[in-house]
């Protein structure tokens, strides 16, 4: 087709990943000697190996799609591994197998999604589905860490808060590039109506889970789509009059809002309390200065809840602000990239869809990372790709595959036939 | 909606940069104080992994050190608060235990590495023992001597710089810190603050030393001239006063009845551009004693007045000196003209091992002709035996002093004095400053009598 597919720039990219793996791999076995811990460099090649079979797929079944996300994505997975082995090797073990199963999801979703268009068609049962899914949560969830926003089936636990991410986003770009028109020129009711009622539902089941990260996350989306579909400043402005008004009532309503808003304000006096988690993140955070305290040299124990909402202030600790620029980097560049595969959709529907992905992962991150240098109110969320979490590592590797598969279609000439297969 | 898409990407960006420059604010900008935290467990736990090494004096008495109860003890106890100074996880840390933390934590040379790759394996790392040049039971008895009252005495080795004593007083006790820590923060006499080399006092007529040694250098003959006090001097609408009439005076006699009006008449001749020259020679306006931080002693901002200048002449109006500085000035004249560098940490030794002896590194400076030197010595020693030094004269010791009086806006002025013994061959330099105690002589000159005897005795 006249394509470069060769995917140089990939595959060079995704060596220093590899490299990271490896000498991390090394660094513990150094520090440990023990033969078993011989088990960390299989878990590294293996690791390795995946990416790079990732990458020939892409070059085979998925032309011309993004060079830079897969190498972003295995650095900061690999990242997160190494910093969870030091905190806990149990959890690094666990988050290995995750890691394996969303490069398998992410493979699956390149070869089964050969058209993006029949998602559309689907729109209001993925609502539905989403919105069933955090009703069953608030009716048989699981409490774990003052939310109850976990589902178990079995053995296996997770949180579908992480699904509906997935699912609000395909209803949002399908509906938004159905009604555009009307957004833009006369709402109505009728054209707001069902947008309302799903928003309102998912507002209310996630802040009766308690998952506030959540709900602002969700709501902080569902607000850019709106305006990139409609293009109208006043309905983001309306919308966060709203979500002031939403906080206000939150506040009086919710003790544990009221905790929080007061952390946020200032954690000093609350530090031996409820304050603790986020001065001792800033602790963690000034003790890594410029070049940090070295990879494996924090101590795991300062920092409750290290392995998942705080898994970036282990970052800054111990590798530094420099560490932590280059992470806040690729997260900006994940970011970039996807708004311009998003710009280069030949249509409305695949715009929303690859934006609305783009914008979850910044906005997830910035909400976490902004939360624990106390820019935002602290919400526990888990830092894409980097905290340790089944649910939200598979589906923000399903999101990713999604997105490049996105890039490749909406690279390829218009017209050019994508059911040829 | 392209447009749009862009418009949220701006925004996006923008909001990673915020994040950014927050993140960096943390990192770079808040750091240390954070670092300082009390509840800081990084701080807490790099303190208890190490083993602080052991604080030792010049002739290898303990300082600071481990009890069989792992408790650090400080044996000088109020006397010695001040250099030996304490480090807790919780209030900080002050004196030499701040000061050379690195060593004490082991932190670079030999154990540096060593401790490494303890901290690798876990095993608990051991800090340098340290050895400073104090002297313990010179600092115990000067402390004493000082009885409580507000002020501070240094002591030199005027040929090598060591500082054998630095004495703050009202001092605190390093000991049960934690427990006393309320009333010190408390008590107004402010006795966690080192007067020693953080407060600056008016050096008043000691501080005509300075001026005479940058006359002395100007004019060779200046031994010859004559001067004529009539009990003031006039400058610019304003009129300084001698504490009484000289009459016909020379330069050896202005410095022993320490009279205002010749050094006055100097200061003006000279000019302000030398008299800076030689203050900043002896050490003012400078970082004087390597990894403490010393308050610079200072002329005040320049050009000064001519009223400023003849005020300055006398250690009045905005000269302002530390008794570290002081005691500087002293043991450079009693040293021939040369300036030895001021030393507190006198070496460093791996636990179980002995000091390395002789490493002390001498750094001389030439602040003023060997000439110019003897001249001072011996109109100081001329103030002790007829002038206005006389009670600091002690039995069978040439002794060479300088009283000063620093008129200050808190009540009575505080009395320095500054000398050295013995004359022909200074084995130590002192300066006292005791706040608010009146004229120099008077409380000033005893103490230093008594710890030129004491020290002097001590060392036979």
């Amino acid at each position: 087709m006249g394509m470069d597919q060769s995917r140089k720039q990939e595959a060079l990219l995704l060596l220093p990943a590899v490299a990271l793996l490896l000498s991390g791999a090394l660094l513990y076995y150094v520090l440990a000697p023990e033969p078993e811990n011989r088990y960390l460099f299989i878990g590294a090649i293996l690791l390795g190996c995946l990416y790079y079979v990732l990458h020939f797929l892409l070059g085979w079944q998925a032309k011309g799609a993004d060079q830079l996300l897969l190498p972003i994505t295995a650095m900061l997975t690999g990242l997160g591994l190494l910093l969870l082995y030091h905190l806990d090797p149990n959890l690094a073990i666990k988050q290995w197998f995750w890691t394996i199963l969303g490069l398998g999801g992410m493979a699956g979703v390149i070869l089964v999604v050969r058209d993006y268009h029949w998602l559309a068609e689907f729109k209001y049962t993925f609502m539905l589905l989403g919105l069933a899914f955090l009703v069953l949560t608030v009716i048989i969830g699981d409490e774990t860490g003052g939310a109850r926003s976990w589902l178990s089936l079995g053995q296996f636990r997770f949180q579908p808060a992480e699904v509906v991410k997935l699912l609000v986003i395909v209803f949002m770009a399908g509906y938004l590039s159905d009604h555009k028109e009307s957004f833009a020129f006369r709402p109505e009711l009728q054209s707001f109506g069902p947008l309302m009622v799903a928003g309102g539902l998912l507002m209310v089941l996630l802040v009766v889970q308690k998952d506030l990260g959540a709900a602002l996350i969700f709501f902080a989306l569902i607000l850019a789509m709106l305006y990139v579909a409609s293009g109208r400043a006043e309905i983001a402005i309306m919308g966060l009059v709203a979500f002031g008004l939403a906080s206000t009532v939150a506040y009086y309503l919710f003790p544990h809002v009221q905790t929080r808003v007061a952390i946020w304000q200032n954690p000093w006096p609350l530090a031996d309390g409820p304050g603790y988690q986020i001065v001792q993140s800033y602790f963690s955070l000034a003790q890594g200065g410029i070049l940090g305290m070295g990879l494996g040299m924090s101590n795991p124990k300062f920092i409750p809840a290290a392995a998942t909402d705080f898994i970036f202030s282990v970052a800054g600790g111990e590798l530094g602000f420099l560490g932590a620029s280059l992470i806040l980097f690729l997260y900006g560049v994940v970011g970039w990239k996807g708004i311009k595969i998003a710009y280069s959709a030949p249509d409305d529907f695949g715009l929303l869809l690859a934006g609305g992905l783009t914008l979850l992962f910044s906005l997830q991150t910035l909400v976490i990372i902004g939360g624990i240098i106390k820019l935002l109110p602290l919400t526990g969320v888990t830092l894409p790709l980097m905290s340790y979490g089944g649910s939200s590592l598979v589906i923000n590797y399903l999101m990713l595959g999604l997105l490049l598969r996105l890039s490749s279609l909406f690279a390829l000439p218009e017209g050019t036939a994508v059911h040829e297969n | 909606m392209r447009t749009n898409l862009l418009r949220v990407r701006v925004i996006v960006i923008l909001c990673f940069v915020i994040v950014l420059v927050a993140l960096g604010r943390i990192q770079l900008l808040e750091r240390s104080e954070l670092a300082r935290h009390p509840a800081n467990r990084y701080t807490i736990a790099k303190e208890n992994r190490v083993k602080r090494g052991e604080i030792f004096d010049r002739n290898k008495v303990p300082l600071a050190f481990w009890t069989d109860s792992g408790i650090r003890h400080y044996p000088l106890g109020y006397a010695g608060g001040h250099p030996i100074g304490y480090s807790s996880a919780k209030l900080g840390s002050s004196g030499a235990e701040g000061w050379y933390s690195s060593q004490l934590l082991g932190q670079d040379g030999a154990l540096g590495i060593k401790n490494f790759w303890h901290r690798l394996a876990g095993v608990q790392e051991t800090g340098y023992n340290i050895q400073l040049t104090i002297d313990a039971n010179l600092q115990e008895y000067g402390y004493s001597l000082l009885g409580g009252n507000k002020g501070a005495i240094v002591a030199l080795k005027p040929k090598t710089g060591e500082i054998l004593a630095l004495i703050s007083s009202p001092g605190f006790d390093p000991n049960d810190l934690h427990l006393k820590w309320d009333d010190y923060v408390n008590n107004s006499d402010n006795p966690l603050f080192n007067r020693a080399i953080s407060g600056t006092y008016p050096p008043g007529s000691t501080f005509k030393l300075v001026v005479g040694a940058a006359a002395l250098e100007a004019d060779p003959n200046l031994l010859d001239r004559e001067f004529e006090c009539p009990g003031y001097i006039q400058l610019e609408g304003r009129q300084l006063t001698c504490y009484t009439t000289h009459g016909r005076i020379n330069f050896m006699e202005g410095v022993a009845y320490s009279c205002n009006v010749v050094f006055v008449q100097l200061g003006l001749e000279i000019g302000e551009q030398q008299l800076r020259k030689q203050a900043e020679a002896f050490g003012f306006e400078q970082d004087v004693l390597e990894g403490v931080p010393v308050k610079k002693s200072g002329l005040g901002d320049a050009p000064l007045t001519v009223n400023g200048l003849g005020e300055s002449a006398i250690g009045q109006g905005k000269v302002m000196a530390t008794p570290l500085q002081m005691a500087m000035v002293t043991a450079a004249i009693a040293n021939g003209g040369l300036l030895a560098e001021p030393v507190l940490l006198l070496g460093r030794a791996v636990p179980g091992e002995d000091f390395p002896a002789g490493s002390l590194n001498l750094a001389q400076t030439r602040v003023m002709s060997r000439e110019t030197a003897e001249i001072l010595k011996e109109a100081m020693v001329g103030t002790v035996v007829y002038g206005t030094g006389q009670q600091a004269q002690v039995a069978g010791v040439e002794v060479g002093g300088k009283t000063g009086s620093a008129e200050n806006p808190h009540g009575q002025a505080h009395a320095w004095f500054v000398g050295f013994a013995p004359a022909d061959s200074p084995e130590i330099a002192i300066a006292v400053v005791v706040e608010n105690a009146g004229s120099g002589g008077g409380l000033g000159g005893p103490v230093v009598r008594e710890l030129i005897n004491y020290y002097l005795s001590s060392l036979q």
